[in-house]
């Protein structure tokens, strides 16, 4: 196994007024170079987060971060600043994630002129910045445009395009394509997947839409209120199952067919507070199937078949992995 | 038209005036709708789904808004021609709107309880003590426990402050309930509740819903008709089984192809290319011409108007014929 | 090129946009003129001021408005309309040098405050809520009084009162810039905490500043016409609207024109600027974009 970026036990912990928020709480996997990562959960499940401490916009509570075999996790000022040109992030809003007084090429400028890369020429830099425009469909007449004069699809495109300048190895997409409507999302889908494979790029791809991440990725992570629930081949999701997180999730998508019918796991209630859990499962208050034991402790990850990982008491027959 | 028609828009054409132009926000759109139906209403950002919403509610901001021509009949009456008073006691009392965004439609400083009380006391005249009652009824209705009608929007959480909302909109028992994006802010989990919640009251009470909203799947789940919007205008028309299985206008298929199937395995998706026509500058003829595969010469030429290929299924469209 | 292509050809950029909005309001543009007019009096005083502020003429004591003096003259014969424009230099003088120095010392503290945030934040903004707890004029007074009068030192004791709201402004766009995600962005392509509030944190924060500062000059305008006519700011002879309208004060009664005009000259300038801060403000709003 070839892993790009491994993470280990990784946790945040956010302090708040009513105690300690646990964002992301011990989460461990590793992304193969070439591979997509789909992270999917709902809002407070803290994916952001995890994706946030991946590329050290946060740092973590707890556990490590490995790149390239290298641990990534306390780096010095100089370090943080290398680590930069290997790992980039994709941002969610296409409005807010650009500044306004800023041309479209100065914006795809500023990483390069920050790293000094071609040794700090111009004219070179410059050169670069119109190669990748081209890469990411933005036409070259566009270069002085400010954001606000330009549509979604477009400012995501720029958002890609800086993403890109530095020539990374790793890219986290935070939510990419939600704030698009669905014939710009598709178009944008389309030229992160090629962009991907003229790159040879590992992704790390955030979402909400379990449809999306199971389009564009290789392997799907389940998430819930900061745990790992669930983690299988993206082609295995829909037809093979075990959380009963994750089935209700699947169950909820509305499907774009008629006639299709469904058995609809409605959950009860809403999603509990993170900050200070209780122990146990944390789906455990609305989960249908929960036992004495899940309201005691924490299930561990099993794997139910090769690469197809649950953390649920429901499989705990099936012999632990971990701890 | 049909029997009981409970709305219908003709030709219905809106601007609105902003530092850079016009902006043709509405372009002739024309619709229908039967009482007790469920029609979704769908299209991309800058289609006009929300400019006919507020049309219907007589909520046009003013005066940047410009109705240019058109008609909206609401039980036979045309609302655009109504005086300011009648147009009030149907607004509320038969025609109920939830806004997107459940945070800003509800009054951060009045109880829930309160909140739906007032619509009681307004649109029926009922006492304080009766209005309160009813209040507590509906809240019960939409799965609030009567016991939380004193509290404040900021105790609910996204989920619930919709149901807020819906029961607010439902509290006159409206005879069209126009939910515009009502489920987009939430979590896929707490959106099958809402919406498992709307069609129940909507059976319940017989109430005709227009569900203006972007996610096909919304649709296929919630509704009996569908109306594509592209540009300001319905590009296509009909029921359910008619847009999902006998997709007929270019844009439709596009949409379609555009969406990532969770059941099937497609590699790729396949867009449609370029943008949405600038609502300033629109191409003459059809709107969707531009990015249409289909396009031909006469795409370009002006009359272009929805035709009806199968009973009841109208597409705007020269290259589809029945 | 395609229809969509339209907007992108066009000739724009934030302040553009900002400067076709405030040309369509006709109060403001007016303003403008009038402040632009009394910019060009203050240059050129020494040119087109008909008479010499100081020189006295005991011939034409308290003269009313007449040809030879359009505003009238004062208990000492000086020509109130040339003691006007020459005192207009003085108080643009002052209001635009205390405005700058406040804006630049509280922008600063209000930017580092935001952006740093915590223990940073909590005694900035402490420190400022104590002198905001002192009320404006009296602490511009005390200060005043405390230090020489004189024209640098009204500078800063109007400067010093002024403060603390330009660091509160500065530090709340600062907040609302903090949390948008191009600052993520651009800590992720590597930029350094100076670049990102210099190169990003600021530039987005100009237009509540804009606004402030004129509607500030107004303030500090007649806060150093306040403080001349206690006498602590501007000494005599040198002509200042504010000791023009205390010299005048005792004269009141009998001869009106020696308090009307200089008092005329306050509240115009005063009044083109706050039209112009409000036409600023509706201009550069986001949210009337479009």
């Amino acid at each position: 196994m070839n892993a790009l970026l491994e993470i280990k036990d990784l946790k945040k912990y956010f302090k708040t007024s009513r105690g300690l928020l646990h964002a992301v709480d011990g989460i461990n996997f590793a992304i193969e170079r070439g591979n997509t990562l789909g992270v999917v959960g709902e809002s407070g499940c803290g994916k952001s987060t995890l994706g946030r401490l991946i590329v050290h916009l946060l740092e973590p509570t707890g556990g490590k971060i490995f790149f390239e075999g290298r641990d990534y996790t306390n780096l010095s000022h100089q370090a943080l600043l290398e680590s930069r040109r290997e790992m980039q992030m994709i941002f969610q809003d296409p409005f807010s994630s650009l500044n306004p007084r800023m041309t479209v090429k100065d914006t795809i400028l500023e990483p390069m002129s920050i790293h000094g890369m071609f040794g700090g020429d111009q004219s070179e830099q410059t050169r670069h910045v119109g190669n990748i425009m081209d890469a990411v469909g933005l036409a070259g007449n566009l270069a002085n445009s400010y954001p606000h004069e330009l549509d979604g699809g477009r400012r995501q495109r720029i958002g890609i395009a800086r993403a890109l300048a530095l020539e990374p190895k790793f890219i986290v997409c935070d939510e990419p394509v939600s704030a698009l409507d669905v014939s710009i999302q598709a178009q944008i889908l389309n030229l992160m997947q090629d962009i991907q494979s003229e790159r040879g790029l590992t992704y790390i791809f955030i979402t909400h839409d379990l449809s999306v991440v199971k389009h564009i990725s290789n392997d799907i992570c389940v998430m819930y209120l900061g745990n790992m629930v669930e983690k299988c081949p993206a082609k295995e999701i829909f037809k093979t199952n075990y959380h009963p997180y994750t089935r209700a999730l699947l169950s909820a998508i509305p499907i774009a067919k008629t006639g299709v019918k469904r058995e609809r796991i409605l959950l009860k209630g809403e999603i509990s507070s993170p900050i200070e859990p209780k122990p146990g499962c944390r789906f455990a208050p609305r989960c249908i199937d929960a036992k004495r034991d899940c309201f005691e402790t924490q299930p561990d990850l099993v794997e139910i078949s090769p690469r197809h990982i649950v953390a649920c008491h429901l499989y705990s027959n099936v012999r632990a992995i971990k701890k | 038209m049909k029997k009981d028609t409970i709305l219908e828009i003709r030709n219905l054409t809106v601007d609105y005036n902003s530092d850079f132009g016009t902006v043709h926000a509405l372009n002739s759109l024309t619709l229908s709708m039967s009482r007790g139906e469920s029609l979704g209403f769908v299209g991309e950002t800058g289609a006009g789904k929300t400019t006919t919403a507020l049309e219907i509610m007589g909520l046009i901001p003013y005066p940047a808004g410009v109705t240019k021509s058109g008609e909206i009949l609401f039980e036979g009456q045309d609302l655009l021609k109504m005086g300011k008073s009648k147009l009030r006691s149907i607004r509320g009392e038969k025609i109920s709107m939830i806004f997107q965004d459940p945070m800003t439609s509800l009054n951060p400083v009045m109880t829930v309880g309160d909140q739906i009380a007032e619509s009681f006391r307004i649109h029926e005249k009922t006492g304080r003590a009766e209005a309160a009652q009813k209040a507590v009824r509906i809240l019960e209705m939409v799965g609030i426990p009567g016991e939380r009608y004193g509290e404040y929007p900021h105790q609910f959480s996204g989920g619930m402050k919709q149901r807020v909302v819906i029961a607010v909109a439902l509290s006159c028992n409206p005879t069209l309930l126009i939910a515009d994006e009502p489920t987009t802010a939430l979590d896929v989990t707490i959106q099958a509740q809402v919406l498992d919640l709307i069609s129940t009251l909507k059976k319940e009470r017989g109430t005709s819903l227009l569900l203006i909203t972007h996610d096909l799947g919304v649709v296929a789940e919630a509704c009996d008709s569908v109306a594509i919007m592209y540009a300001g205008s319905v590009v296509e028309y009909g029921t359910l089984d008619d847009i999902y299985n006998r997709t007929s206008h270019p844009y439709t298929k596009g949409l379609f192809g555009s969406i990532p199937d969770i059941e099937s395995d497609v590699d790729r998706l396949k867009p449609i290319p370029g943008l949405m026509p600038d609502p300033r500058d629109l191409p003459s003829g059809c709107a969707f011409a531009p990015r249409c595969t289909l396009s031909a010469d006469e795409c370009t030429l002006p009359g272009l108007g929805l035709v009806e290929i199968e009973t009841g299924h109208l597409v705007k469209c020269r290259k589809v014929r029945a | 090129m395609s229809a969509q292509d339209y907007k992108t050809n066009r000739k724009s950029g934030f302040w553009s946009d900002a400067w076709k909005r405030l040309r369509r309001n006709n109060a403001a543009m007016f303003s403008l003129a009038v402040l632009v007019l009394l910019v060009i009096t203050a240059i050129f005083a020494d040119a087109i001021a008909p008479y010499s502020y100081s020189v006295q003429d005991y011939d034409n004591l308290f003269q009313p408005p007449s040809a030879a003096h359009p505003f009238g003259t004062d208990n000492f014969g000086r020509d109130i309309l040339s003691r006007i424009m020459h005192g207009s230099r003085i108080s643009l003088l002052v209001g635009f040098s205390s405005i700058v120095t406040a804006i630049i010392v509280g922008g600063i503290l209000g930017a580092v405050s935001g952006y740093y945030g915590n223990r940073t934040d909590n005694c900035i903004m402490r420190a400022m809520d104590i002198l905001m707890a002192i009320p404006g004029m009296l602490l511009a007074i005390s200060l005043a009084a405390m230090l020489k009068p004189g024209l640098i030192n009204l500078v800063i004791a109007i400067a010093i009162a002024d403060v603390p709201g330009y660091s509160r402004v500065v530090r709340a766009s600062v907040l609302t810039i903090k949390g948008q995600e191009y600052i993520e962005a651009a800590q992720c392509i590597g930029a350094t905490d100076r670049r990102i509030i210099f190169r990003h944190v600021l530039p987005n924060c100009m237009a509540p500043i804009i606004v402030q500062a004129t509607l500030g000059m107004a303030g500090a305008i007649l806060s150093a016409s306040a403080l001349s006519f206690l006498g602590l700011g501007i000494q005599p002879p040198t002509p200042e609207w504010g000791s023009m309208l205390a010299s005048a004060r005792q004269y009141i009664r009998e001869y009106w024109h020696m308090t009307a005009f200089p008092g005329l000259a306050i509240v115009i300038t005063i009044f083109a600027l706050n039209i112009l801060g409000d036409g600023l403000r509706d201009a550069l709003d986001p949210r009337l974009r479009r």
